[in-house]
């Protein structure tokens, strides 16, 4: 790896407190304190569906605080101008900002973290570009064809002083990959409903881990109260037991026998249960902590995991790729499981479990209820939005291609509250555009990523 | 082919029904669309085209539409169809020959499969004619031919297909290096007879794939311009960055299909072209690239500066010219043969969708759910 080894420690140490059930780190916020933007629109879209009609979006330290059409502007501000503001475009399914070796490591587990992956100083002219096109974040993965992909991450498209300041979630997913070729070649049938059938074991120990460790979290503490009460009556009663076993030292000098000392019985310490990284995380994934994004393709496969994973009633599904589906709609539509759909148009040479891919998966599902994301499944992230309009040529509702880029993407990784809209309280990762987004002849003017400004007319090329 | 119910349970508002939509037979149809784009540019509104026999009759804004033919109103924008330059789809294995390095009266258009899938795949995608090409790896790959998709060979002689860089090298036939390939190339267009000798006259055009480098297409370039060749470039994605020197040449350009990796200099590639008014078009090279990519790349090319008139125009009328049957199709224009398609929207929008194809006056293509209307 390249980091510094610093950096590295640091990454570490902070991996090393988000124990079992840790709390998801919040987004960190990128502009200066007291820094002041408005972004006054003819067209703000608050969320895909939700416009507002000239409206303005008040910035202060890199946060939206508030938005509204009557807005006046506080002195000092610095006021940018457009024709559509919307959010920023968020890839669900991509690798830059990683380690090119990270992405395609093999080896990784579940418990793999994509942070320890993360380079702030790779592909800065790719970066860019995404950010130029209007992709501010992007999910990444370790091992994106691996079998487990271990812990996934949301990073910031913008150029980054430090690892810490592109991490805005550490922990956004686990992640597994099923029946994926490898070096142009697919598993066989066998191998790939048994990788199924493994996944969901895998789930269940997770789901044992976590009962286990919790049975032991209630003895342990049924311990520490016992062992405190027998100490407090110890105290208690210390002036009489040291008076008495005084009174039994000299009775036994006297009858010229050895003292011999009482032993106190303590109760037995609960014996800890086994520690097991992998299971940590899949523990965390079987309480529905950690969303679990599946890359599957085939609709067998899909129908194996979906009745394997039934029982989990916290579990929550992601799948990324599914190509076929269309053939477990009604399934995926019930359980509420997302499907990030790559819109890319592949040619006559692609992997096996491509071979029914079609443009027109993205709308066919939405129309079926399931909810969509659009993703590059690659470094392709600047590529994106050119891509979703090709879903929205093949069926696509454009509020939903919208949605798929930005709302659903918060949603499915707990980012809600940070990501994805332009409500008070997020995040500020806006664009202003001249027009409609998600249109070939729209440009994006200004890029705003933590209330930065870091695209604007004058820095385009 | 498909019927016509669908067709006029959608979206025809029938003065008098008709049996059929179909003009093939003679009975004369006309569609007006909120926005006709003839293809030189120009843009009309409510425009009506009026055909018959596969062959368009009328065209503009209040061309009259004669008493007793289904006029079909259209929501959304009506253009001639699309024309990939340098295509594959349906030859299989019969557009290369890895065992040869020169054939060149090899004629591609019986390797034509005008119902096989990977061809009619390319009619969803609006691309109603396309110049099937020799895949790279012949030093002379054979003649081109220009295809109606779905239909007929309109021409076998639209070009002569020769590689004059790598693409046209491979490592156990002669030629194995870019001089002896040059070599190669100089003896045979020196001959006074057959297809080379036509070329030098200027009455077979060239496919000349120049390979990907600078270094290569400045060699392509230069061997056109020694052979007083015409025709178009193809092969590297490089193209843009030699316009001024392409159009010394007066050769045209065939433009890769877009990809990420490539994505930036065809982009510019196309904005500097047309800048320098080199005519281009697209080539697709389907079956390995997928037929959305011929709009995607055009829609690239919009995103990074192209006019969105300019894009319509390689994809359409420059293409049909450069292809040499600008006088059989590529625009909305009387006397040219009937190949339009119905869009939801713009149609260098990707986010448009193809709702009904035309070959010839027949409806080959109509958009599935099109019942449910995305005219939205």
């Amino acid at each position: 790896m390249h980091l510094p080894e610093t950096t590295l420690a640091s990454v570490l140490l902070v991996g090393a407190t988000s124990g079992l059930f840790a709390a998801p780190a919040s987004v960190p916020p990128a502009a200066a304190q007291g820094d002041l933007v408005a972004v006054r629109a003819h067209k703000l879209h608050v969320s895909p569906g939700n416009v507002l009609e000239d409206a303005t979006v008040l910035i202060r330290d890199g946060v939206i605080m508030q938005v509204g059409s009557d807005l006046t502007i506080p002195e000092g501000a610095r006021l940018i101008e457009g024709d559509v503001v919307c959010a920023g475009f968020m890839d669900p399914w991509g690798s830059l900002g990683m380690n090119a070796a990270a992405v395609v490591d093999m080896g990784t587990n579940a418990a793999t973290r994509a942070t320890d992956g993360v380079d702030p100083y790779i592909d800065p002219w790719y970066r860019n570009r995404a950010l130029a096109a209007g992709v501010t974040a992007v999910r990444v993965q370790a091992g994106m064809a691996s079998v487990r992909g271990g812990v996934g991450a949301v990073l910031s498209t913008a150029p980054a002083a430090d690892l810490e300041s592109m991490i805005l979630l550490r922990d956004s997913n686990a992640a597994a990959g099923l029946g994926l070729s490898a070096r142009g070649k697919a598993p066989d049938v066998f191998a790939r409903i048994g990788a199924v059938d493994k996944l969901v074991g895998d789930i269940n120990s997770g789901r044992d881990y976590s009962i286990v460790h919790a049975k032991y979290a209630r003895e342990m503490e049924a311990w520490n109260k016992a062992i405190a009460e027998a100490e407090a009556k110890l105290e208690k009663d210390f002036k009489k037991a040291k008076k008495d076993r005084d009174k039994e030292v000299a009775e036994a000098k006297e009858d010229d026998k050895e003292f011999k000392e009482e032993k106190y019985k303590e109760d037995k310490r609960p014996k800890p249960p086994k520690q097991d990284i992998e299971d940590a995380v899949m523990a965390r994934v079987a309480s529905g902590e950690l969303p679990l994004v599946v890359t599957i393709h085939r609709a067998a496969e899909m129908r194996e995991l979906l009745k394997g994973t039934a029982k989990f009633k916290r579990l929550r599904l992601v799948i990324a790729g599914g190509t076929e589906a269309e053939a477990v709609a009604d399934q995926l539509a019930a359980r509420s499981i997302p499907v990030i759909v790559r819109p890319i148009p592949l040619g006559a040479n692609r992997p096996d479990e491509y071979s029914g891919h079609d443009l027109a998966l993205a709308g066919r599902l939405a129309d079926a209820g399931v909810r969509v994301l659009l993703g590059s499944s690659g470094g392709g992230s600047a590529d994106l939005p050119l891509l979703a309009t090709l879903a929205i040529g093949h069926g696509l509702d454009r509020d939903k291609a919208l949605a798929a880029l930005t709302t659903e993407v918060a949603r499915t990784f707990d980012l809600s509250g940070e990501l994805g809209s332009l409500r008070p309280g997020r995040r500020a990762d806006l664009l202003v555009l001249d027009g409609e987004p998600l249109l070939p002849t729209t440009t994006v003017r200004y890029v705003l990523s933590g209330g930065r400004v870091l695209i604007s007319p004058d820095s385009r090329d | 082919m498909h019927t016509n119910a669908l067709l006029l349970a959608s979206l025809a508002f029938v003065a008098s029904a008709p049996t059929s939509a179909s003009s093939s037979e003679g009975d004369a149809l006309a569609i007006r669309a909120e926005k006709l784009h003839v293809g030189d540019g120009t843009v009309i509104e409510n425009g009506i085209v009026v055909f018959e026999a596969g062959v368009i009759t009328e065209v503009g804004k209040g061309a009259p539409v004669p008493k007793g033919v289904v006029l079909i109103e259209h929501a959304g924008h009506l253009s001639a169809g699309l024309i990939a330059l340098r295509e594959h789809a349906g030859a299989v294995g019969e557009s290369n020959d890895s065992t040869r390095a020169v054939m060149d009266e090899a004629d591609l258009s019986y390797a034509y499969r005008p119902n096989h899938s990977e061809v009619q795949g390319l009619l969803a995608e609006g691309i109603t004619t396309f110049v099937l090409a020799p895949r790279p790896g012949s030093l002379v790959g054979g003649l081109c031919a220009v295809a109606k998709t779905g239909s007929e060979v309109i021409s076998r002689r639209a070009y002569l297909s020769i590689c004059t860089g790598a693409n046209g090298l491979t490592s156990n036939r002669f030629p194995t290096s870019l001089q002896g390939s040059q070599a190669e190339l100089e003896r045979r267009f020196s001959w006074p007879q057959g297809v080379f000798a036509t070329a030098v006259k200027g009455e077979l055009p060239v496919m000349l794939d120049g390979g990907s480098s600078r270094t290569e297409v400045q060699h392509a370039i230069a061997f056109a311009r020694r052979h007083g060749l015409k025709g178009i470039l193809v092969g590297s994605t490089r193209l843009g960055e030699m316009a001024a020197k392409i159009r010394a040449a007066g050769l045209g350009v065939a433009l890769s299909s877009y990809s990420p990796s490539t994505g930036r200099r065809v982009v510019e590639g196309a904005v500097a072209l047309a800048e320098m008014q080199v005519p281009f078009g697209f080539a697709l090279g389907s079956p390995n690239n997928h037929p959305a990519n011929l709009r995607l790349t055009a829609a690239a090319c919009i995103r990074g500066g192209l006019k969105s008139g300019e894009a319509l125009k390689a994809l359409t009328s420059t293409a049909a010219r450069l292809a040499g049957v600008g006088d059989k199709v590529g625009s909305i224009q009387v006397g040219l043969a009937a190949d339009m398609v119905l869009w939801s929207g713009e149609p260098t929008d990707p986010g448009s969708r193809v709702m009904a194809v035309y070959v010839d006056g027949d409806e080959v293509f109509r958009a599935e759910d099109d019942e449910n209307g995305d005219d939205k």
